[in-house]
């Protein structure tokens, strides 16, 4: 049985903002077991990168309101937890790969510097180590042409795909079983795209870290994750196997998603999700996604559905399931 | 049948000021492009970034002006940077980023009717009938109209892009990655409203993108571009479904299939080339792993094959 990493129950984050109180993230369970990728897909705004800034403690203590039933990371409560207790955990437990490598690195320090500052924090590698060795043999890992030149270059003479690449080799610098990466490569070419995708499946087979990958490119989520769960305006509207989401799409909105993809490789027709995702400020009644939703029964503009599980722990929320006797 | 436009041997080269010790440096943005647009028909160009197909977008508009080789428009040369006139009646373009390509100061009625002030056979109320049309054309009302670009989604930004476009019933609109900044549901919804646009009144596009699906998806025809250079073009499902170019095959390659658990794409090895110093023979010849002796001293021009044109020396 592979250890549980991450074990986060019920959970609400709610942001002050100037327009009043934003509840970002609503009544969301979130796990990973080692060596599991997990997938979350959704639109942009639907509290995806929040939901795992709050996993890095990276949301301002004072503006976001964090509630939880649990909080554990690599076995630890986390809830109540102060700076200094992220900052033992970030890095050492649990690391992050950024959207953009053109704007994740600190252009005045050398490659190696800022990987060989994570090898410090760390403590898995005991009293006695040799940084540099360990870097280069890192950056080998991630496939870096020339390592030794790499260690003592500044971040605008690489690429964007080596600069992702040292970004990951930073996270896996202070040996984390946890890898968060948030649209790693978006902002990268699909060249360099099918490179680092191949990296990070490799990650997960070989080192056994657990990672979750936040992605809209469902090509790409189905090719690499395990699990997936689907966002919609701050929750989770559908989670399962990676099978369950492509072969058996259970809720309105990830079925929708599916069919505005060029299937089959090529053919197919698109169909688009008419209307735009939600404002958080004023989400309507009931399921958030009704406006939306081809099928829209009058209970779902009412009350909000609760989740229904088939199968292999597939859940989903659509009242949809009631129609099924479910 | 005519072409709408046609370039020959388009060259684009950018000048990089030197400093006190540094020498000026070209970048070879365009080396040679030759490519036509039929009516009524998408011609979908796909490549890496700094491949070139954002600037021949802009050249062929004229918002660059071509270092050498001939543009022609209706079979007349001309040249787009001096004689803005006689491209705006027949193309038109839309921008990647729909939030910084409207201006925000003014309201949307305003920015569209702006490009018509510049035809004198419009009166002030011809303007704004044919603006209220070109809203409604791209699935908006007139009370988009009176709003600013900042009160309007990135989804429905774009539509007024759209719209400024249509406005001075083009012949052809260059796309310009035109759904890259855009969410999932709402990239449909730009494509199905491009498709719906093309039915109705056969516009051509010349859709530019990295996306290779949406490409597959929406255009007839399809180049690949490398390093300024057209490497392949033909019917786009000649292209994807049976690449010839090592470069083409490599980018289908990578795509992979939609499918749980299918394997990943392949990667292709190595960094392109700097087009700063772009290597002598075939542009692609420091990646592609069929190379040899004469891909690395002579550039294959772009020959006929079949029913598409390669520049590969194994063709």
């Amino acid at each position: 049985m592979s250890e549980m990493l991450i074990d986060v129950r019920n959970l609400s984050i709610t942001i002050d903002t100037f327009r009043g109180p934003l509840q970002v993230v609503r009544n969301q369970d979130i796990v990973l077991h080692s060596g599991e990728v997990l997938g979350i897909v959704g639109e942009s705004g639907c509290g995806k990168s929040v939901m795992v800034s709050s996993l890095m403690g990276l949301l301002p203590k004072k503006q976001a309101n964090i509630k939880a039933e649990r909080f554990t990371i690599g076995g630890k409560d986390c809830l109540g937890f102060d700076e200094s207790h992220w900052n033992e955990l970030r890095g050492t437990t649990i690391a992050m790969v950024f959207q953009d490598p053109m704007t994740s690195l600190n252009p005045i320090l050398t490659i190696g510097e800022q990987i060989y500052e994570v090898i410090h924090r760390s403590h898995a590698y005991g009293k006695e180590y040799d940084a540099r060795k360990i870097a280069l043999d890192i950056l080998t890992k991630m496939g870096l042409s020339s390592p030794e030149r790499r260690l003592i270059q500044y971040p605008h003479e690489l690429s964007g795909g080596m600069r992702q690449r040292v970004c990951i080799a930073m996270a896996l610098a202070g040996r984390p079983n946890i890898l968060i990466c948030d649209e790693p490569t978006t902002a990268l070419d699909i060249t360099t795209e099918a490179q680092i995708l191949r990296l990070l499946q490799d990650l997960a087979v070989e080192l056994g870290i657990g990672i979750i990958f936040i992605s809209h490119n469902l090509r790409i989520v189905a090719q690499l994750c395990d699990r997936v769960m689907v966002m919609y305006a701050g929750k989770c509207v559908e989670s399962a196997t990676v099978e369950d989401i492509f072969n058996n799409p259970r809720h309105p909105y990830t079925m929708g998603l599916l069919m505005s993809l060029p299937q089959e490789k090529w053919h197919g027709e698109l169909k688009a999700i008419e209307g735009q995702p939600p404002d958080l400020y004023e989400l309507p009644r009931g399921c958030s996604f009704t406006p939306r939703c081809k099928w829209a029964m009058r209970i779902c503009g009412k009350q909000i559905p609760m989740i229904s599980t088939v199968g292999n722990h597939h859940e989903y929320t659509c009242w949809l399931a009631k129609l099924e006797g479910l | 049948m005519g072409y709408i436009w046609e370039t020959e041997n388009l060259v684009k080269e950018f000048t990089l000021s030197g400093g006190l010790f540094k020498p000026k440096q070209i970048v070879h943005a365009l080396q040679g492009v030759s490519l036509f647009q039929e009516e009524g028909e998408t011609l979908g160009i796909v490549g890496e970034s700094g491949c070139g197909k954002s600037t021949f977008g802009y050249t062929l508009m004229g918002l660059h002006q071509a270092t050498s080789g001939s543009i022609y428009i209706d079979g007349h040369k001309i040249d787009p940077y001096k004689k803005r006139k006689a491209v705006q009646n027949v193309m038109q373009m839309v921008f990647q980023n729909p939030y910084a390509s409207l201006n925000p100061r003014l309201k949307i009625h305003t920015i569209l009717e702006e490009p018509l002030e510049l035809d004198s056979q419009y009166t002030p109320r011809d303007r704004s009938i044919r603006v209220k049309e070109a809203l409604e054309q791209v699935g908006l009302t007139v009370a988009h109209g009176e709003r600013y670009a900042h009160e309007l989604s990135g989804g429905q930004r774009q539509r007024i892009g759209i719209a400024r476009a249509l406005i001075m019933q083009p012949k052809s609109i260059i796309l310009d990655e035109p759904i890259s900044a855009l969410d999932v549901s709402i990239q449909v919804q730009i494509m199905t409203l491009l498709e719906k646009l093309q039915a109705l009144y056969g516009i051509s596009y010349l859709f530019i993108s990295h996306d290779l699906p949406m490409v597959r998806y929406i255009s007839h025809r399809m180049a690949v571009m490398y390093l300024g250079a057209v490497m392949e073009v033909g019917s786009a499902r000649d292209v994807c479904e049976n690449p010839q170019h090592p470069y083409s095959k490599a980018l289908v390659n990578m795509i992979g299939q939609l499918l749980p658990r299918a394997p990943l794409g392949e990667p292709l090895r190595g960094e392109p080339s700097s087009p700063l110093h772009p290597p002598k023979g075939c542009l692609f010849s420091a990646r592609c792993p069929e190379a040899e002796g004469r891909c690395f001293d002579q550039r294959p021009p772009l020959k006929p094959w079949m029913d598409r044109y390669i520049a590969c020396w194994h063709i």
